[in-house]
């Protein structure tokens, strides 16, 4: 009669054991990722739509068409959440000299599923050039 | 050769002990994934709230004749000559907007820090930090910048 277990036993009961937890971790950090991941786009429609209101407030910072200006985060923002980064670009509406379209982009750099970019268009009224 | 009728002192001893450790383990680790659950939780209430607060100030803003910064405070006198507040309530750690005919029902957020400035073109800017605190160790915290064009501010086609 048998009066244990074999090592074969315990190595396959241990081995079922640490699957089980490797995947609950594993399962953590992946659940993880994607809040951080939430966070991060949330802060990236947050600081969109700071710029737009400041467009709003300072016209003149739109750039002259064709351009693409880097534009600076508030210092807690870029510590915050590093990666995230903003963009604005302008083109001319070919009958209409005081408006730009405006693009504001959101850049966020990922680590693992590669980057993303969230993207808003403005219509801007800015001073008419003199001829 | 007589056959063994149980296990010995020391063998039962081992097996309790390692039960306990296997048990404390999953223990643990039950705790502090339902901690992890809260704090994801609240990291997620924080977000919102802090999408609803950007989201009413930025219309008092809007609607305002003139703003100002009273005391600590952002003072949003409308054209129609009512008054809405910001101000820290640092008692209780709470950003709150007071109105006279509020018709925001929680008006009020928490808040360990908030600064604002106006600036000469009318953009006015908000530098907060909102924070959630739930049981024992679940804590998040989050710095939120709001910036919103005052009356003077009308580049946006219509």
């Amino acid at each position: 009669m048998r009066r244990g277990i074999l090592m074969m036993e315990a190595m396959v009961g241990l081995a079922v054991l640490s699957f089980i937890l490797a995947s609950s971790v594993i399962f953590a950090a992946v659940v993880s990722r994607s809040n951080l991941e939430v966070r991060r786009e949330a802060a990236a429609v947050q600081a969109l739509s700071n710029l737009a209101e400041r467009i709003r407030a300072r016209p003149e910072i739109v750039p002259s068409p064709g351009g693409m200006t880097a534009v600076e985060l508030p210092i807690e923002i870029a510590e915050r959440y590093p990666g995230l980064t903003l963009q604005m670009s302008a083109r001319e509406f070919p009958d209409r000299p005081d408006l730009r379209r405006v693009r504001l982009a959101a850049n966020l750099k990922n680590d693992v599923g590669g980057d993303r970019q969230t993207v808003v268009d403005l219509i801007v009224r800015v001073e008419a050039k003199k001829p | 050769m007589s056959r063994r009728r149980g296990f010995t002192l020391v063998e039962l001893l081992a097996v309790m002990a390692l039960m306990t450790a296997l048990a404390g383990f999953f223990v643990k680790l039950l705790i502090e994934t339902m901690r992890w659950g809260a704090q994801q939780a609240l990291s997620v209430r924080l977000t919102e709230q802090s999408f609803r607060l950007s989201d009413v100030m930025r219309e008092d803003v809007h609607q305002a004749g003139t703003v100002t910064v009273q005391d600590g405070a952002l003072v949003i006198r409308m054209a129609d000559g009512s008054t809405v507040r910001y101000f820290l309530d640092p008692e209780k750690s709470r950003l709150r907007r007071s109105a006279a005919d509020s018709v925001v029902q929680a008006a009020w957020w928490p808040c360990r820090a908030a600064r604002w400035t106006v600036s000469s073109d009318g953009l006015v800017e908000g530098r907060l930090e909102l924070f959630f605190e739930g049981t024992g160790r679940v804590f998040t915290s989050v710095p939120l910048v709001i910036e919103a064009a005052g009356p003077r501010g009308n580049a946006l086609a219509q």
